[in-house]
């Protein structure tokens, strides 16, 4: 799971550890990293496939 | 989110497709801005196909459970965090009602704590250490007062082993189901664990309950934490999932599926009175207390019985009556033998 997370951009992983362990909302961090709400979906999403993928591993 | 290939992709690819498109959604769902037109684009593509199905229940679960990961267990550097957002989250955790479980260290500091100010607080815990077992036969309820002043009510063929240390109160449901009246002793946590479950207060009221295969939680009064290891399909991963009941809620978790969303529950161990209450409980769980209850060895010639979901407030103590109101709810003939054994079959009318 490490290494999968460690293989992630910087900016999934930030929205990520935002979003799931600190529990900001998805508009919160769109406007912290200045992107839409959209791409702040994707990038934490993109983490949590990452982490999933890692987990049949 | 679909759309028709002009070539079929590979089934690698596709899966891959699908589970990405599952994890977009669990994280959208989230979001209070979602549109209507969006949540009627998810119930459709929830809907289209079984393995977008399969796919978000498995994204549901890792979405749940990455909130318990913590920055160390990613190998996240918190460097990348800007400086302020790490105070702010310190203090959003500090102000958690409920001590995380799996932060044995914390708790234990608390603890600490709480005894190196108070000496004589220290002396009356010392003297609260115990060890003891307590055991129902079939069809027995009975109550006891704990060292710590807390009440245990246990029922039907249930086993609960007690150990009480200055600073923490373990307590291990084996067998049946349990009720705990817990007497208030900040920095002294009673802990409860069935198989893999473990279930916290502080002061509270709640049920404990456990079959070989389900183990399950519900709350009266007060604030349970409630953790179980992170599973799916049967396979135990490294994190463990964990839950905050309120009162007026329970949670399942099973050996396959480990820890379910809370849910609210109606009547809280209605067994105290012997009454029954189930709302939508497989039916391999009410023969499961009728067993404890009466002792009585239940048979059943279909499989498919156990898969039946009764929704009913049963009076408990006259078991012929828990056999009509089965009767009355399926189309099934219960046959008692001798009141030592019961037989459930599919009324052969039903059946063609």
């Amino acid at each position: 799971m490490r290494s999968a997370f460690a293989s992630l951009p910087t900016e999934a992983k930030d929205a990520f550890v935002l979003h799931r362990l600190e529990g900001m909302s998805l508009s919160a961090i769109a406007r912290r990293m200045g992107i839409g709400r959209k791409r702040a979906t994707q990038l934490v999403s993109q983490a949590l496939l990452a982490i999933d993928e890692a987990l049949d591993r | 989110m679909t759309s028709t290939q002009p070539h079929r992709p590979s089934r690698d690819q596709d899966e891959r497709r699908i589970k990405s498109a599952a994890h977009m959604w669990r994280v959208s769902l989230d979001d209070a801005a979602l549109s209507a037109a969006e949540q009627r684009e998810f119930d459709a593509w929830y809907a289209a196909d079984p393995r977008h199905r399969l796919a978000f229940d498995r994204a549901e679960v890792i979405w749940g459970a990455a909130s318990h990961l913590t920055v160390a267990q990613l190998g996240y550097e918190p460097a990348d965090v800007p400086t302020p957002m790490v105070w702010s989250a310190l203090f959003a955790k500090l102000r958690r009602p409920m001590v995380p479980i799996g932060a044995a260290a914390a708790l234990a500091m608390v603890s600490m704590f709480a005894l190196w100010l108070g000496p004589t607080d220290q002396h009356n815990k010392a003297a609260a250490v115990a060890q003891a077992r307590y055991q129902t036969a079939i069809g027995e309820i009975t109550q006891y007062q704990l060292a710590d002043g807390s009440t245990l009510t246990l029922g039907a063929a249930s086993e609960v082993t007690v150990d009480f240390r200055p600073l923490q109160r373990s307590l291990m449901l084996t067998r049946g189901e349990a009720y705990f009246e817990v007497a208030k002793d900040e920095g002294r946590p009673f802990i409860v664990a069935a198989g893999d479950l473990r279930a916290q207060a502080l002061g509270t009221q709640f049920d404990v309950k456990r079959t070989p295969t389900t183990f399950s939680v519900s709350v009266e009064e007060g604030t349970v934490a409630v953790s179980y290891p992170m599973t799916i399909d049967g396979t135990q991963l490294g994190t463990r999932s964990t839950a905050t009941l309120e009162a007026g809620t329970m949670v399942i978790s099973s050996l396959m599926q480990g820890l379910q969303a809370p849910r609210k529950v109606d009547q809280v161990a209605s067994w105290r009175q012997k009454r029954l209450v189930y709302k939508s409980a497989p039916l391999s769980t009410v023969l499961d207390d009728i067993t404890r209850l009466s002792g009585l060895q239940i048979d059943i010639d279909d499989t498919k019985i156990l898969e039946l979901k009764l929704t009913a407030a049963i009076d408990g103590t006259d078991i012929r009556h828990v056999f009509y109101t089965l009767e009355r709810t399926f189309p099934l003939q219960v046959d008692l033998v001798e009141n030592t054994s019961a037989t459930l079959r599919f009324r052969a009318s039903a059946t063609q």
